[in-house]
């Protein structure tokens, strides 16, 4: 069984590890314990929605999600991250939308290949499977489109970019681009070599403000 | 609006098409340029064209004599096409860097806001008073031009929006949003409806003479001509296949124009014409690498088209 942080602390309370100073509930003990241990963070900078978004895109049953089809062309991509707010606090259930070009910079408006819904899980986790998005003439960057809700939290239109995009020349904090709205958006690409293939995988954060 | 900027290849680029149009385009006025312009409006209803070009002048002609006057907007970013609106002797321009210059006719500047986020829809009322703005991340806002104040900020489900135009009597504010809506505002912002969009995003939204339509069109490549006290579609066009970013409705709601950009490259690919009795969209002959604007006048629509660096035709759409 996987016990939450939350869970952790009252059982420690209902066996005396924990004990609780005059005045204090088992509730509002844990609320403070858990609120001191979060870390505050930075939202994510907004990006424009763009005129590719389609509402209706396929729901994942999970914090999980492959947008790429067997023998898709591009070079194979797992986008990993999670959804937390500026208190530090992981979001679970949050949805997350995102849609992005094909390896050749082409968006499918007619259809939903390369969008999906996830919702983040216990941990505010998601990832999903997909292949490094093409450019096209109308942005000079390689990016993902996110749109991130969550109860009690302002949405989050944003885009992911590529530090391995040609565009950056290698060194994305010298060689920003009026495309990119902002460096911290520009996520560092891991390449592996699974088996025969190789593919790309980045990590993507995505901070929510409170309402 | 990033995706506008494939506009400023409009005037050298050329996306075939296949046009099939029994509208006639008729010349009304022949202006002498300066060189090449990227967008041009016209203002207080036909009276004067202006045009703005890469090196942010704005140009005005006056219609019933051509004679042409040049203002420098000083602005140190690129102007969005789009970010250009014109009415009572004010022009507004908006950058993609955030900042709105009010300019007179002689090039003074009346205001001056800094909105941070990227201009990418100016539209001002018939009397010159109020602003609508569009950006990149945030809902309409609606601006007072004499006092430099912005007055309200529209809403949305998530993200921006795209097209806006304030009606001809000034009392309603209307938005094509990112988030797939239409929404409509009395001109105190509050929201008078949220009209819900097709599954792709609406580009923008024309408002016809009496007020009572509107033309609303976007990525679904169709126009939509919709009650403006509802929202409610009345009646649909076919879909030319690609995305429409700008359309402009005839004064009495009859005839529609539409730039029609190719949705993969978002490069122009034709202008349209829709006789909202007729269910097909139908397509111009005029070579829309040359099409530098649209709007109406008393008459109806009229093209605004750079046949040469040194001349623009003003056309009438028939």
């Amino acid at each position: 069984m996987d016990f939450s942080r939350r869970d952790l602390l009252g059982r420690c309370v209902a066996i005396g590890v924990v004990k609780l100073g005059a005045g204090l509930t088992i509730t509002t003990a844990i609320d403070s314990w858990l609120l001191a241990e979060t870390v505050a963070r930075t939202k994510t900078p907004v990006d424009q929605l763009g005129p590719f978004y389609k509402k209706g895109a396929p729901q994942s049953p999970s914090h999980t999600a492959v947008l790429r089809a067997r023998g898709d062309p591009g070079l194979q991509l797992l986008v990993a991250g999670a959804v937390y707010n500026t208190r530090g606090e992981a979001l679970p259930m949050a949805k997350v939308e995102v849609w992005q070009a094909d390896h050749l910079g082409h968006y499918d408006i007619t259809g939903y290949r390369y969008r999906a819904l996830l919702r983040s899980g216990a941990k505010g986790e998601y990832d999903f499977q997909s292949v490094l998005p093409g450019h096209y003439p109308a942005r000079k960057c390689q990016h993902i489109h996110f749109l991130v809700q969550a109860e009690g939290h302002k949405p989050l239109v944003t885009q992911m970019y590529f530090g391995s995009d040609p565009v950056f020349k290698g060194d994305p904090a010298k060689n920003m681009n009026d495309d990119c709205p902002s460096v911290e958006l520009v996520r560092p690409v891991l390449l592996s070599d699974q088996a025969t293939t190789m593919a790309a995988s980045a990590t993507f954060d995505l901070v929510l403000e409170p309402r | 609006m990033r995706k506008i900027l494939a506009l400023l290849a409009w005037l050298v680029v050329f996306v075939s098409t296949d046009p099939s149009s029994a509208q006639t385009v008729k010349q009304i006025a022949k202006l002498d340029a300066s060189g090449d312009v990227y967008f041009a409006v016209l203002c207080g209803g036909g009276e004067s064209v202006a045009a703005v070009d890469q090196a942010n002048n704005v140009h005005l002609w006056d219609l019933a004599t051509g004679q042409h006057h040049l203002v420098k907007a000083s602005l140190n970013a690129q102007v969005d096409p789009f970010a250009f609106a014109c009415e009572q002797k004010t022009v507004a321009v908006g950058s993609v860097h955030g900042t709105v210059l009010l300019l007179d006719f002689d090039g003074q500047v009346k205001q001056r806001f800094d909105l941070k986020e990227e201009i990418i829809g100016l539209k001002l009322s018939r009397d010159g008073n109020k602003l609508a703005v569009s950006t990149t991340n945030s809902p309409i806002q609606l601006w007072d031009v004499a006092s430099g104040s912005r007055e309200w900020i529209g809403t949305t489900s998530f993200g921006n929006s795209n097209g806006v135009r304030i009606s001809p009597d000034g009392k309603s504010v209307f938005a094509a949003d990112g988030d797939t809506y239409l929404r409509a505002y009395d001109i105190k912002g509050k929201l008078i409806y949220a009209a819900e969009g097709d599954l792709l995003e609406p580009f923008d939204v024309s408002v016809s003479a009496g007020g009572t339509m509107l033309a609303v069109a976007g990525a679904e490549g169709r126009l939509e001509l919709r009650d403006s006290s509802t929202g409610k579609v009345l009646k649909k066009s076919s879909s030319c296949g690609n995305s429409i970013f700008l359309v402009t409705m005839s004064p009495k709601a009859l005839t529609v124009l539409a730039l029609i950009v190719d949705a993969s490259s978002l490069l122009p690919a034709g202008i349209g014409y829709w006789n909202v009795n007729d269910p097909q969209l139908k397509q111009l002959t005029v070579d829309p690498k040359t099409v530098v604007g649209m709007g109406t006048d008393a008459k109806g629509l009229v093209l605004i088209r750079q046949e040469s660096p040194a001349r623009l035709s003003i056309e009438r759409v028939e």
